[in-house]
């Protein structure tokens, strides 16, 4: 039986910053290879949940499980180093750092990770993930700000898939997009994941993109109640 | 990797990137040029006269000698003997002693009396000779040799004819004996710029209302009876110091002997305040533009958040962050003191000869002083350091935020 690629239990999360905001989860996981859709209301706690998941956050109790590794074993270093290597993370929007160029956006999380390949490969890499994307090869010397919204989204999925991924998690990444923009974002994110079998976690309030995942799971049905919320 | 990021960030934020940089290069350029101007000022004050080892004149202050003796200022208390003079100047240890008779005057210039060996001896900034920029040096008897500010002021030329007063701010002219301007020295940024130099005799002449025949053209005669002052070189530095004391403990009247490099030195001092003034300003501009730049890096760090955030997500360490902001301050210090230096030579280049010419001040282009290099590694390292506040604050906020920051 495949590991999860999450696996959280006994999860108890106080954010120091605002004492009102409490986390409790006493179980979530997702299996390898699984794709789920994760929906909630503005405030319940979604981009919370990636940022620990993604090691950005600590929680003060339980444990996180992310690709194998559980978070709280591992030093703020590996962590990072962690993320860098195995997790692709897309942003609602601005994915992107406006003065580099798209190759240099893409190829940013290969230097955090230490992933030591060659140029030629890198580069190779690159242009396969953008064609897989639908990007013109010509943007990739370009500045990323000078980039449409939609093209910046798709740089940052080609981003999120560059290295190893074993897990991407994607906070809302269709918001910004138009419907018919956001069907052919989904479809191109859903190939590469395929193909390099990574899984998806994809926070949303937009019930209709249910159809791509394979499970949806809502915020609330996950957090243990507390009375107290965001 | 770093380097390239920062540098890339740091080109993006062009306009406000590049204001502190200006504001801060400013400051080096001002701290720097008061700086020279201060060395350059206090070179040129303390080469007024070089190559002289002592001088000589009636017992008084050390600094007042100095002051009538060199810079003309002020007169003195008494003079000393020419039979004094003589018999010094045949001491052994004496190579070379030159006479200087002071008290008349021209228009606001003074008038000085010597001799030919003047012109050999006197020397200024680095062993410099006088020269001449035009004309001849002192031949006839109602000769004179003009400073280069007394022919700019006054609009004199070779063969001018003037006038010369009895004392200084006086209506008594020796009328009946005009100069006539036998040479213009060039600019030597020294006292002498503004010094009518004539003969020895010629002061003795104008003052015994003498006017010379053929008969009368006679040494003896004109031998003056009193000088101001006497310049005096030694065989041996070594016996500087025993010669001083022999002048000091002169029997026969009272004189003294000063070190000009001691007394120009000790004179140097009553402008320490002002120096010190200048460097405490100095200071002050270069802590004003450093204490801009984190105003600039803490205001700019809001907007920055979402640029932390995503270095965050895609595997940059806190510490990486840190590191970030401080290389980037360290990075706009350094481009800041080299296009400050960078300016100050350029500007130095362009006006040296005009302060040189008009201020008499000579600022030197040469490579970097020890004290200018501790100066730009010192803003660099203030820079790293005020840095360090607003770096620690984006550190805690990539720490905070996490994947939660929206624009």
């Amino acid at each position: 039986m495949p590991q999860p690629v999450i696996k959280i239990s006994d999860l108890s999360f106080l954010r120091k910053s605002n004492p009102d905001f409490v986390m409790n989860i006493a179980q979530f996981e997702q299996k390898a290879g699984e794709n789920i859709l994760l929906l909630g209301e503005s405030g319940s706690g979604k981009s919370t949940l990636l940022s620990l998941i993604a090691g950005l956050e600590k929680p003060q109790d339980g444990h996180i499980f992310v690709a194998g590794k559980a978070l709280n074993s591992l030093s703020k270093t590996k962590i990072d180093q962690h993320r860098a290597l195995h997790l692709g993370i897309i942003f609602q929007q601005l994915n992107l750092l406006p003065y580099l160029s798209v190759y240099e956006n893409i190829t940013l999380p290969l230097k955090f990770a230490s992933l030591h390949k060659s140029d030629i490969d890198t580069l190779n890499e690159v242009k396969r993930l953008c064609t897989q994307m639908n990007l013109p090869l010509d943007v990739l010397n370009k500045a990323a700000g000078k980039l449409s919204v939609g093209q910046q989204q798709r740089v940052a999925c080609a981003r999120a898939m560059i290295g190893q991924p074993k897990l991407i998690i994607a906070d809302e990444p269709t918001s910004a997009l138009d419907s018919r923009s956001q069907d052919r974002f989904l479809e191109l994110l859903f190939q590469e994941s395929n193909k390099k079998q990574c899984s998806i976690l994809l926070v949303s309030h937009d019930k209709r993109l249910a159809r791509y995942f394979d499970r949806t799971v809502e915020m609330g049905s996950i957090l243990k109640p507390t009375g107290k919320t965001k | 990797m770093i380097l390239r990021l920062v540098l890339k960030s740091i080109f993006a934020r062009g306009l406000v990137a590049s204001m502190t940089i200006l504001s801060i290069a400013f400051s080096i350029t001002l701290f720097l040029g008061v700086e020279k101007v201060r060395t350059g000022a206090k070179a040129s004050f303390t080469d007024t006269i070089s190559d002289t080892d002592l001088i000589i004149g009636a017992r008084s202050g050390s600094i007042q000698l100095l002051l009538y003796s060199i810079f003309h200022i002020g007169n003195a208390t008494n003079n000393l003997s020419w039979e004094s003079y003589l018999e010094i100047k045949k001491q052994p240890q004496v190579s070379w002693a030159v006479p200087i008779s002071l008290g008349d005057s021209h228009k606001q210039f003074r008038v000085m009396g010597t001799t030919l060996a003047f012109f050999e001896h006197y020397k200024f900034r680095n062993d410099q000779s006088l020269t001449l920029a035009k004309g001849n040096l002192l031949d006839g008897l109602y000769d004179t040799v003009i400073g280069a500010d007394v022919a700019r002021s006054l609009g004199y030329d070779l063969k001018d004819s003037i006038i010369i007063s009895h004392g200084i701010a006086s209506f008594s002219e020796h009328k009946d004996h005009p100069f006539q301007i036998t040479g213009v020295l060039e600019k030597t940024g020294t006292p002498i710029d503004r010094t009518i130099i004539v003969s020895l005799e010629a002061i003795e002449a104008i003052h015994q209302n003498w006017s010379p025949t053929p008969q009368s053209l006679e040494e003896e005669r004109l031998s003056p009876e009193t000088i101001t002052a006497a310049l005096v070189g030694v065989e041996r530095r070594i016996d500087i110091f025993g010669l001083q004391r022999a002048i000091n403990n002169y029997p026969k009247e009272p004189l003294q002997a000063i070190l000009p490099g001691v007394a120009l030195a000790e004179l140097w001092q009553v402008f320490s305040i002002a120096e010190k003034a200048f460097l405490g300003i100095s200071i002050m501009i270069i802590c004003t533009a450093l204490i801009g730049m984190l105003a600039i890096l803490y205001a700019s760090l809001n907007g920055r958040r979402r640029e932390i955030a995503i270095l965050r997500a895609l595997g940059a360490s806190p510490w990486f962050i840190l590191k970030l902001l401080i290389l980037e301050a360290g990075i706009i210090c350094t481009i800041s003191s080299i296009l400050g230096m960078g300016a100050l030579y350029v500007i130095l280049l362009i006006l040296q000869p005009y302060i040189n010419s008009n201020y008499g001040i000579f600022i030197p282009i040469l490579a970097p002083s020890k004290t200018e290099i501790s100066v730009i590694i010192g803003t660099i390292i203030a820079g790293i350091f005020i840095s360090l506040l607003p770096a620690y604050r984006a550190y805690t906020n990539s720490l905070a935020d996490g994947m939660n920051v929206k624009s």
